[in-house]
């Protein structure tokens, strides 16, 4: 049945592929990128520790932080430090040489959970201006609560393009397979008159439905191999310049197997409905 | 030749039997108007009738392959119509048809065409294909491995009739075979058939005229207009 129309067989095999090559590389890319993506979005706030608080007391200041909701961790950056870095950022040094002692406070910098609400920053803020020891808070949320509303846009569109990208591998997929499967009436006639019961005019269908999917399931695999080579390099960059790891893996073995192994099914499946729809039309035409 | 149909039919009983059968395509078209015949086993009935009298139409009720649009079509005892559709394929494995242009598939050999019906049947390649070689030698067809494109329409008959008989069929059916073989090949062909009727096989042959050679022992049912002359 494939044979008799290699071209199109051919074509078909070729289009199911790259159809099947969306929702694995989707997958490969949620698994690869979608973390380092998470993390990206992290609110801080600064707190300023009034002059003469002890160590003991920024120790206990730094705990009553982290216990307020939505903060992921606190971290300590002692005046010396951050004089230190100031000088170093700073284009004119001469002119901080000049100024001593140094000015500024010891700091805790409070590091949000990734994605929180703004709201929830905006609140934390709020309470930890109002801890004793806490001479001032720095907490630049406008910036943080524009990237959030962009993350909330784009997740909002995802989840219809998915649908309709899934909707399309489907109709396209299935949509070859019939294509591919389909035989002229007149020898589906013939079966019939010799007595051929339904489960035999079905199997060449079968088989046909199972073989083009399985072959299209490992050019898919064919493809996502090319993509994933040509896109780690420039992930990889892409990466390093905001300081995660972006790389696409291949998904484990198992998943690979069940992919491979569900395609074969859906082709048979395919194909016998196929099949036995092909078979009614032609005893219709009688 | 073995008849593969199960019957319990009693010695009186017509092995095929038509009780007022029409048959009507479409909204207008009669092809067979009240047709009641009876036909015995191992009987050679031929059917003649001009073009478009409805001998085709006919073999195809007789057949199993068209239901009447009313009447009742009884072969072997049983009712067609009421049949499950494992029931009638089994029946149909046992008539053999060979119709006006019979259908070869392109893509496979002489022999592969032969083999279709054993292999539909459940035989192992092997019996299919002996079998299949049987069939052809005794339509003297030799040429197994030919395409079905490079055959004449003559050598296709021939071939399409062996694929009738490959799996030993109690009812043969055979539409105009005169009309497309030269008077050698159509001489041979009615000796074989007479041949099948005498081996047990119930066999109908349509023609539209009377061949030169009546074979003995034939009975002849004329066709005019969709009914009985």
């Amino acid at each position: 049945m494939l044979g008799e129309r290699p071209g199109q067989t051919f074509t078909g095999i070729v289009v199911v592929a790259f159809a099947l090559a969306l929702p694995v590389g989707a997958f490969m890319l949620a698994q690869g990128v979608g973390p380092a993506l998470a993390r990206v979005p992290v609110a801080e706030a600064t707190a300023f520790v009034a002059a003469g608080t002890g160590p003991g007391e920024v120790k206990t200041l730094s705990a009553r932080l982290e216990a307020i909701g939505g903060v992921a961790r606190v971290r300590f950056v002692p005046r010396d430090q951050a004089w230190a870095e100031l000088q170093r950022r700073a284009r004119d040094g001469q002119g901080f040489a000049e100024i001593k002692p140094n000015p500024l406070p010891d700091a805790l910098v409070v590091e949000f959970l990734p994605c929180a609400e703004p709201a929830t920053v905006s609140a934390a803020a709020v309470a930890m201006s109002k801890l004793p020891r806490v001479e001032s808070v720095q907490a630049e949320i406008e910036w943080y609560r524009r990237l959030v509303l962009v993350i909330q846009a784009v997740r909002a569109v995802l989840v219809p393009v998915a649908l309709i990208l899934a909707l399309l591998v489907v109709v396209v997929t299935l949509g070859t397979v019939r294509r591919a499967t389909t035989v002229d009436p007149a020898e589906l006639r013939l079966l019939d008159q010799i007595g051929a019961e339904d489960d035999f005019i079905r199997r060449p269908f079968v088989y046909a439905g199972a073989v083009l999917l399985g072959i299209a399931a490992a050019g898919c695999l064919g493809l996502i191999a090319v993509g994933r080579f040509l896109a780690n390099p420039p992930l990889a960059d892409l990466g390093r310049a905001f300081g995660v790891e972006l790389a696409l893996d291949y998904p484990p073995w198992p998943l690979v197997t069940a992919f491979v192994a569900g395609s074969l099914l859906v082709g048979a499946a395919a194909g016998y409905v196929f099949g036995g729809r092909q078979v009614a039309q032609a005893r219709a035409l009688r | 030749m073995a008849a593969d149909v199960s019957t319990e039919l009693s010695s009186d009983q017509p092995f095929v039997r038509l009780e007022r059968v029409s048959r009507k395509y479409g909204t207008f078209r009669l092809a067979l108007s009240e047709i009641t015949l009876s036909i015995d086993r191992s009987e050679l009935v031929l059917l003649i009738g001009g073009s478009g009298a409805g001998k085709s139409t006919l073999l195809r009720l007789v057949g199993a392959i068209d239901p009447p649009s009313s009447g009742r079509v009884r072969i072997g005892g049983e009712d067609p119509a009421r049949m499950r559709p494992n029931e009638l394929a089994f029946l149909r494995r046992s008539i053999g048809s060979v119709p006006q242009e019979p259908l070869l598939l392109d893509g496979q050999s002489v022999l592969e065409n032969v083999m279709l019906p054993a292999i539909a049947s459940n035989q192992t390649r092997r019996e299919a294909v002996e079998r299949a070689r049987a069939a052809l030698n005794r339509v003297r067809f030799d040429d197994v491995d030919a395409l079905p494109g490079q055959l004449s329409s003559g050598a296709r008959y021939r071939v399409a009739l062996a694929r009738a008989i490959v799996n030993r069929p109690a009812l043969l059916l055979v539409d105009d075979p005169v009309s497309r073989l030269d008077a050698d090949a159509a001489d041979n062909m009615l000796h074989l058939l007479e041949q099948f009727a005498i081996s047990g096989v119930t066999v109908v042959l349509a023609a539209q005229r009377r061949p030169e050679r009546t074979p003995a022992r034939s009975r002849l049912i004329r066709l005019e207009n969709g009914v009985l002359a």
